[in-house]
């Protein structure tokens, strides 16, 4: 009977220990998903916030590809090697890097 | 008888006093013909004198004058066949508009020293050279003027390349904010002016001027909410208003006119302010910069997977006046001139910044009234020190290799710059020189004298 509760006792605070962390974690974005949902819905001239804002929020900050506009962060692209004419995974070439010079006069 | 007596003899004297007069009416008028003769060559030699001496101080400037006269009366002796002296007795007379020289040949002529008591006559030719020439005593400094239009949109919390920045410290938008730092503590003599945009205009300085890059340096590093907090608009991309901002500042006429003007804009999405037509509206900005004149280089941060769309939109603003909305434009010399770029990590991102050269450039002018067509090749640049002496100026268009571009004679990676280079543009008919011929008009004052038009004789 001691040795159950023992062994109920080590489970329950193993799975705190664990849990612990990932409701941290979890609540940390979510208040932060709530938080740049409200602020999108402040764009939008108050509209009320539905789910679709905060998965839409949440998937920016998860590092998703998302539609255009200023909000377009966290995606996967691969640095393309250096510069010089190398590929990123998204298909783009990078631009060399030659020197701008201003010249003072036309 | 008598009276033939008295007669005799008497005819002896008169005929002697005859023969004198004619023995004197001949050493005469041979040494008058001869004199008339050597009196002819020694013009020549004046002149020939004359012409070569204003060709060696068009050529040369003016040097040790005794020096380059010795040279010039080799010139003169060439052209007669007399032995001839040369007196420089009455100096070069300058003026700001010419240089008069005064050159005197003599020739000996021998003559009988019953008549002439010295035993020769001096036949001396007179020359009067007149080599015109341009002064001028000024000469302006020109700067290139900048305006950097960085994007704090929200976006710009992303890693560089979309990857997650192990720091918040290595996100796009540090990594830009040091990369402009980079540029701005090269201390580049520029007309520097800085717009910081997101949802609307974040910063702008008040103009463009020399002297904006120790406030720009303060500002860029300021905290302005975007993008980690809101800016009451939610941290979008104004790039139409960023851009009109720069053509506001770009448009003061208190900004030299003749100088280049410049849009450096850096920005990692697509324009989504204002909500109607937010690209058009950019576009439609950076044809207003075109139109007053301005190139536009563009920066695309590549901090997303979504590359195609703002490249394209970055390009439609990217170029030269006289080359819109291109990527590249291949010089009439060969070589490519490039207006957009991306970076997609940090160190892309330092090089675009680090790769940023300021040519000043220094002009003096216009000539009036300049050198015609076939007269520019010859041109002679010169400045004056205070002793009289010339330092004469190279023509870089005519080095090898040559400069193309008036730029040049301040690059720093060209040879001309540490050396005394002038170009001439004969468009506006205005002399560009290097830094060090620039700092002794400047500062020690010399004048700068030009000299392309060949020595005529006036007398």
């Amino acid at each position: 009977m001691i040795r159950r509760g023992v062994l109920v006792a080590l489970l329950v605070s193993l799975v705190a220990a664990c849990a612990g962390p990932h409701l941290g974690d979890n609540y940390g974005r979510r208040t932060r998903a709530a938080l740049d949902a409200q602020r999108a819905g402040g764009r939008e001239g108050g509209m009320a916030i539905d789910g679709d804002d905060a998965v839409q929020v949440m998937q920016q900050h998860r590092a998703a590809p998302s539609a255009g506009g200023s909000y377009q962060t966290g995606a996967a692209v691969t640095p393309a090697s250096g510069i010089g004419g190398g590929m990123s995974s998204s298909g783009a070439t990078t631009t060399p890097i030659t020197p701008i010079r201003l010249d003072a006069v036309k | 008888m008598r009276r033939r007596d008295r007669e005799h003899g008497g005819v002896l004297p008169l005929l002697l006093g005859m023969l004198l007069i004619l023995a004197v009416a001949f050493f005469g008028a041979t040494t008058i013909g001869r004199f008339v003769v050597a009196r002819q060559e020694a013009q020549r030699a004046a002149d020939a004198t004359c012409l070569a001496y204003g060709t060696i101080i068009r050529t040369e400037g003016m040097q040790v004058l005794s020096e380059q006269q010795r040279r010039a009366e080799v010139v003169g002796r060439a052209n007669t066949t007399l032995t001839v002296l040369f007196d420089w007795s009455v100096p070069p007379l300058e003026t700001a508009t010419a240089v008069e020289l005064t050159c005197r040949a003599i020739a000996r002529v021998p003559a009988p020293s019953f008549i002439w008591a010295a035993g020769t006559i001096d036949a001396i030719g007179e020359a009067k050279g007149r080599a015109a020439q341009e002064t001028i005593t000024d000469a302006e400094k020109k700067y290139p003027q900048l305006t950097l239009v960085l994007d704090y949109s929200g976006s710009m919390a992303a890693g560089m390349g979309g990857v997650r920045p192990p720091s918040v410290d290595q996100d796009s938008f540090h990594v830009l904010r040091n990369a402009a730092m980079t540029l701005l503590n090269k201390d580049y003599e520029l007309r520097y002016g800085l717009v910081i945009f997101a949802t609307g205009i974040r910063y702008t300085t008040d103009n463009v001027r020399l002297g904006n890059d120790e406030i720009m340096k303060e500002k860029v590093m300021a905290d302005w909410k975007c993008p980690y907090r809101d800016d009451g608009g939610g941290c979008m991309t104004a790039s139409a208003a960023a851009l009109q901002q720069a053509q506001n500042l770009l448009d003061d006429p208190a900004l030299p006119s003749t100088e280049k003007k410049y849009v450096i804009f850096v920005s990692d999405g697509l324009p989504t302010v204002p909500r109607n037509n937010p690209q058009g509206r950019a576009r439609q900005m950076a044809g207003a910069l075109w139109d007053m004149g301005v190139t536009i280089y563009t920066l695309h941060v590549i901090n997303s997977a979504s590359v195609t769309p703002l490249r394209n939109f970055m390009i439609s603003v990217s170029g030269p006046p006289d080359h819109r909305g291109v990527e590249t434009v291949t010089n009439p010399d060969g070589t490519t001139a490039r207006y957009y770029f991306n970076v997609n990590d940090e160190a892309s991102m330092n090089e675009f910044f680090d790769e940023i050269g300021g040519a000043l450039a220094c002009s003096i002018g216009p000539l009036d009234p300049g050198p015609a067509a076939g007269q520019v090749d010859r041109m002679r640049v010169f400045t004056k020190a205070q002793g009289g002496r010339e330092t004469q100026i190279m023509n870089a268009r005519l080095a090898a290799p040559p400069a193309n571009e008036i730029g040049d004679l301040w690059d720093d990676d060209l040879t001309f710059r540490n050396s005394d280079f002038f170009l001439y543009d004969a468009e506006d008919k205005m002399l560009y020189v290097t830094p060090r011929v620039c700092d002794r008009v400047q500062q020690q004052h010399e004048p700068v004298v030009i000299r392309f038009a060949s020595t005529q004789i006036v007398l």
